[in-house]
């Protein structure tokens, strides 16, 4: 009886010990790294002049002929201003602005993501920081911009959305990421502009906000016919354990 | 002597209002019906609405206003003018901050701009005149009419379509939210492997025809706790077997966190038969129907 009563005693320390690590080690494998890269648009002159391409035989077809790829490569896109300049040249050139802004839109949009789409498989918080505050400037100058509204609202919203479903789908993958500063600080900038990531709670998650939310009856709700019998058995060990331990310790330091 | 003055004076007003009650008319049972159906061992609620001369109508608040209104304080406010309510439900998902999953427009207000692309299928319009159409994303069709013009729009693949759509809403006014699409055309749209594998009390609302031909909208509880996947394929079942009904399509109503429903009868008086876990003052976004 000594001997069980002595278990009961250790169990109940080994089981605060254990809750103790988990949080400790949840809270240091957490990534609290906090750099986030300078906006580095209007520092590059990458040489290119789209003057080059806009041969005459082009005009009738641009949509078809201009070169998407070779534009992307080579102009310096990510901004804003030499983008302006050249669809200024455009507007010169072919004398059709609506025509200009749907393909520089398509040009900045899909055709964009498509150049790229392999670099966001995977979370890479820099790339992405830098693809949002890169949209998030479109989001700025349509509000002083009334000639280009449209077009930088198209902008905007397609990079905005992508990156929006991708921080849902990341979450998804590997909910950890919830937590981390440049994850949050993404979630942030998307809720600021009224996107809403697709984050949801985990189950475990739900069932700590619904505790601290006092919603006992829906969580033993949820307990009683949402779950499977072992579940039921293990929670039910789990509570008796919890019970058993505080038993024996009043036993052996209060009797 | 006195007592008994105060006791029948009491008696009288309260029969009075009795009687009152008894004679108020919220809906035409001709249009509604309450039902509990057992189909195939399992037991079923249904709410069947006739939309003919679009009597019952659907009203849909998706978030609180920016003036900080929540969603039951705008259903209060709505229905001083509307009061002849047939039912409240919960509508959409909600993050873990309580905002609305996927596009969201609240009568031309934009409230979510994230179209998801992959999981939730189901665009609902929920037009002023109280009916409600949903595209599936997947078929990219989406067709609306844009000034004049009828277009037929790809949201998930092109980023025009989906800002000519969102300015369109805003300009009509109109309410869209997004949901997952069970049944489509009488066809199963969700699949057991990638679908929610919790186990919960069920809510759909299926739209379709009937065997007149006539328009129906049918909330079909089910009480039995089951899958997401199990839940619509027993209803898809349910509803074309026994009811009868050609199905345009069904979705997802939320009994998770934000389980709210209230169900009236014809004479006004709330109907137990189902009952959401919640008050309906913790609703995050409602979906209404009314007579009118």
């Amino acid at each position: 009886m000594k001997l069980i009563l002595r278990y009961g005693y250790i169990f109940f320390f080994v089981t605060i010990l254990f809750v103790i690590v988990s949080l400790i080690y949840k809270i240091l494998s957490t990534d609290f790294e906090f750099s986030i890269l300078s906006d580095k648009s209007g520092h590059i002159n990458t040489g290119f002049e789209i003057k080059q391409y806009l041969a005459p035989e082009f005009k009738n077809n641009i949509t078809k002929l201009f070169p998407y790829n070779s534009y992307i490569d080579s102009a310096d896109i990510f901004n804003i201003k030499n983008v302006l300049k050249d669809l200024d040249s455009m507007d010169k050139f072919t004398q059709d602005s609506s025509l200009n802004r749907d393909l520089f839109t398509s040009l900045l949009t899909e055709k964009l993501e498509n150049k790229i789409e392999n670099s966001l498989i995977l979370y890479n918080p820099d790339s992405l920081i830098y693809l949002l505050q890169w949209a998030d400037g479109f989001y700025h100058f349509q509000k002083v911009d009334s000639k280009n509204e449209r077009f930088y609202r198209r902008v905007n919203r397609f990079w905005f959305n992508l990156i929006s479903n991708k921080l849902g789908q990341f979450a998804e993958t590997d909910p950890s990421i919830k937590y981390n500063v440049k994850f949050k600080y993404m979630v942030e900038l998307c809720r600021a502009r009224m996107f809403y990531p697709p984050i949801g709670n985990s189950n475990s998650e739900k069932v700590l906000n619904y505790f601290l939310e006092g919603k006992y009856s829906y969580l033993f709700q949820r307990l009683w016919y949402g779950t499977n019998i072992f579940f039921k058995l293990i929670i039910l060990f789990g509570i008796g354990l919890c019970f058993y331990s505080l038993h024996c310790v009043y036993k052996v330091n209060f009797k | 002597m006195k007592i008994i003055r105060v006791f029948s004076l009491l008696c009288l007003i309260f029969s009075s209002f009795n009687v009152k009650l008894s004679s108020q008319q919220c809906y035409s049972q001709d249009l509604v019906e309450i039902s509990g159906v057992t189909f195939k061992q399992e037991k079923y609620y249904v709410i069947t609405m006739l939309r003919e001369g679009e009597r019952i109508k659907a009203k849909y608040f998706a978030a609180q206003d920016f003036n900080g209104n929540n969603v039951y304080n705008r259903y209060l406010e709505w229905k001083k003018y509307n009061p002849n309510v047939v039912l409240l439900s919960s509508g959409t998902y909600m993050d873990d901050r309580g905002n609305p999953q996927g596009l969201t427009i609240d009568n031309g207000t934009i409230v979510n701009q994230t179209l998801i692309y992959n999981k939730m299928d189901a665009l609902v319009v929920v037009y002023a005149s109280g009916g409600i159409a949903v595209s599936n994303l997947k078929d990219g069709d989406l067709r609306i009419n844009i000034n004049g013009t009828n277009r037929v729009l790809d949201i998930i693949k092109s980023s025009n379509d989906l800002d000519d759509f969102i300015e369109w809403a805003t300009s009509q006014r109109a309410t869209v939210f997004q949901t997952h699409l069970l049944v489509y055309k009488n066809q199963l749209k969700i699949d057991s492997y990638t679908s929610n594998k919790d186990e919960r009390e069920r809510r759909f609302l299926a739209v379709g025809k009937n065997e007149d031909g006539k328009i129906v909208h049918s909330i079909v509880h089910c009480p039995q706790y089951s899958t997401l996947y199990e839940g619509s394929k027993k209803v898809l079942d349910f509803l074309t077997t026994a009811k009868h009904l050609d199905i345009t399509f069904m979705i997802n109503l939320d009994t998770g966190a934000q389980d709210v429903f209230e169900l009236y009868n014809s004479n006004c008086s709330p109907n137990s038969s189902i009952k959401g876990q919640l008050d309906s003052r913790k609703a995050v976004n409602l979906l209404t129907y009314y007579f009118k």
